[in-house]
């Protein structure tokens, strides 16, 4: 009964996915990181070439959990002005040191289960996370100044959907692979593909 | 003779007969779940990929990360690099202590034994615990210990270093190895790096009777690879080996290596997964030159018998004989120069160098000692599991006018991978003695026979 009423819900989106964007183009594509176990947690993102977009942050916030001694996600790209609120689902005690570079910019104790602490990120660029408790963790929070980016999964892939016809430039940023930047240009209804590889 | 030979050969199939699969596998076997002919011919012998691995620290030429299936215990999340030197630099524990051994078990016929003892039953005849493995890309140690051996060589620790990848600069351009370790002199064929049980002479010739090229010492050498091609290794070592940590004169070595063709010296050209087909093929040439120098503080002590009369009141009966002992001190400088040669087409692999060298006073008689070791080495690999190798040495030493060692080494082996981590050698020894000049007379030979020795060694690694 569930299974069928799933699949008459999922059907419309798969055969919506399986075709051209309804508006703007979009970007798909595979980055290949030799220098990780897997391709997961590249962030890709565009922002148009010589100009900006305006971006609207999400009215809810975005979750970012302590569990088993890992942050989940270990990467969380989300757009400036985004809420995100850490959980500790850890029965044990954590803080979140967030860090700009070499900087603080905050560090709350997360000392017992279901802790929760709320943080909005105005500012775009890379906030490191770690936890002084259990050095072993370690996330990332992407701000970006474009609504347009997507982040890889296992393998690599990434879409990129709706965005609008122009010339971009794509960046990628990932842990431990150099990042990588071009210029490609996204014409209407059309799938531009990126295939990139990120070394040391 | 031809029943004693057959008897050794029966016995070594015999042993390997009870010999199942490895249950268990080296440490880096088991580090990267791959199989023991990754990085070998037939261990212990490398092929190309695997000595790019040594090269690199024991990490994998193109980084360690895609390839560890033990996942190691993070010490420090990569974040912690951007805070530093506000922060401790992340690094790895291995999951498991790297731990492995070898184990050799040997039967030896000797014909120049006296009768009735001929055949030496040598099981096992050495058991060996290695140790190894990296601490991420950049850190990897490797260790060797001897916990027993049947024979008369040295039981005990034997090469123990850290390598410090890509230090500085381009990546493999600097290492810095530290530790007890094999002076990088004897790179182009390590001592490890052979299918014979016998070294090649270059390595393993000690002309005066103490030093040789392959000895293990304590110091800090300087490697790396620029362009793939080119290697260099230079060190400093305590010299002497085992007994003077604190010696004020050290010696120092260095050698430069180039390859044409075949794998990179650093890996380059394999593809980032393993390969299990064909990896014992490397189609290149490698010549490598390099020098050694040293020096001993060297002493004798003689005893001599003298008449000790006193108290005797001149009465020869009351006449004591007593034992005087003197020692002699004197320095004694050496050098080495040489070159080796590797060399790869298709199935088949030469290899062969020379090593000269010079020992200004190693008696104290103020006599120099000037020799001269060579070799050269063919090795067939008729299958991935069968490989026939044979081995000429060269020796040749004059200490002033005398000639001392004047000789020719054969080395017919073959060997037989039963697994790909057991192991089985059948290897003979034959030596020719040439004539020598001594005190300007010919002297011939004491021995005139040239068949030494027959060995049936098999050696499991797990």
């Amino acid at each position: 009964m569930y299974g069928s009423r799933l699949v008459l819900v999922a059907l419309p989106a798969l055969i919506f996915s399986a075709h051209s964007p309804s508006y703007g183009g979009e970007v798909a594509g595979k980055i290949t990181v030799t220098v990780a176990k897997t391709s997961a947690d590249v962030v890709v993102y565009l922002e148009p070439k010589g100009d900006t977009v305006p971006v609207t942050p999400p009215d809810t916030a975005v979750f970012l959990n302590q569990l088993g001694k890992e942050f989940i996600p270990h990467v969380l790209p989300v757009v400036r002005g985004t809420t995100v609120a850490f959980f500790n689902n850890d029965d044990f005690l954590h803080n979140i040191h967030g860090y700009r570079q070499t900087k603080t910019v905050f560090n709350v104790a997360m000392p017992y289960v279901g802790m929760k602490w709320k943080k909005k990120f105005d500012e775009a660029g890379k906030v490191t996370l770690l936890c002084d408790v259990h050095p072993e963790m370690s996330a990332y929070i992407i701000v970006l100044n474009t609504p347009y980016f997507a982040k890889t999964g296992k393998d690599g892939a990434f879409v990129i959907p709706h965005v609008p016809a122009g010339e971009y430039v794509l960046q990628t940023w990932h842990e431990k692979g150099k990042s990588k930047t071009l210029t490609i240009t996204i014409s209407e209804s059309d799938t531009t593909a990126v295939n990139l590889q990120l070394g040391d | 003779m031809k029943r004693i030979c057959s008897a050794l050969v029966g016995i070594g199939f015999v042993s390997l007969l009870w010999a199942d699969d490895g249950h268990a596998i080296p440490s880096f076997a088991r580090k990267y779940e791959t199989s023991c002919q990754t990085c070998h011919i037939a261990i212990p012998k490398r092929n190309a990929f695997g000595e790019a691995f040594r090269r690199n620290g024991y990490v994998m030429p193109k980084g360690d990360e895609q390839l560890v299936k033990e996942e190691p215990v993070s010490l420090g999340a990569e974040a912690w690099k951007e805070l530093w030197p506000n922060a401790i630099w992340p690094g790895l524990l291995p999951a498991h202590f790297p731990l492995a051994a070898y184990v050799h078990q040997r039967v030896t016929y000797e014909p120049r034994k006296p009768a009735g003892q001929k055949v030496g039953f040598d099981m096992p005849h050495e058991v060996e615990l290695l140790f190894g493995t990296s601490f991420g890309n950049e850190l990897g140690f490797f260790g060797e210990w001897i916990a027993y051996e049947g024979g008369t060589n040295a039981v005990g620790l034997q090469r123990f270093f850290f390598q410090f990848n890509d230090v500085v600069g381009p990546r493999d351009a600097i290492n810095v190895k530290v530790g007890r370790i094999e002076p990088g002199i004897t790179s182009g064929y390590m001592s490890a790096n052979r299918l014979t049980l016998d070294r090649p002479i270059t390595i393993d010739y000690r002309a005066t009777g103490d030093w040789r090229p392959r000895d293990n010492q304590a110091g800090v050498e300087l490697n790396g690879i620029l362009g793939s091609n080119f290697e260099y290794a230079a060190g400093v070592v305590n010299g002497e080996g085992k007994t003077t940590p604190f010696k004020d004169r050290k010696d120092v070595f260095a050698r430069v290596a180039f390859k044409a063709g075949g794998l990179g010296l650093d890996g380059k050209g394999a593809e980032a997964e393993l390969k299990q087909a064909d990896n014992w093929r490397d189609d290149a040439v490698t010549i490598g030159v390099y020098a050694y120098t040293g020096h001993f503080a060297k002493s004798k002590t003689s005893t001599t018998q003298v008449i000790d009369t006193a108290g005797s009141g001149g009465d020869p009966t009351k006449f004591k004989i007593k034992s005087v002992s003197t020692t002699s001190k004197w320095d004694h400088d050496f050098d080495r120069f040489g070159f080796d040669l590797r060399a790869g087409y298709d199935r088949f692999e030469l290899t062969g160098g020379l090593i000269a060298g010079t020992d200004e006073n190693p008696f104290g008689d103020k006599k120099e000692l000037k020799h001269t070791a060579l070799f050269g080495e063919i090795d067939w690999l008729a299958y991935p599991w069968l490989v026939p190798a044979f081995r000429v040495n060269r020796a040749r030493s004059e200490l002033k006018d005398d000639e001392r060692d004047k000789y020719w080494e054969f080395h017919p082996n073959l060997t037989i991978l039963y697994r790909a981590n057991i192991r089985m050698t059948i290897e003979g020894v034959f030596r020719v003695d040439d004539d020598r000049t001594i005190g300007g007379k010919t002297v011939e030979p004491t021995e005139k026979r040239a068949f030494r020795k027959l060995r049936v060694n098999t050696m499991f690694a797990f």
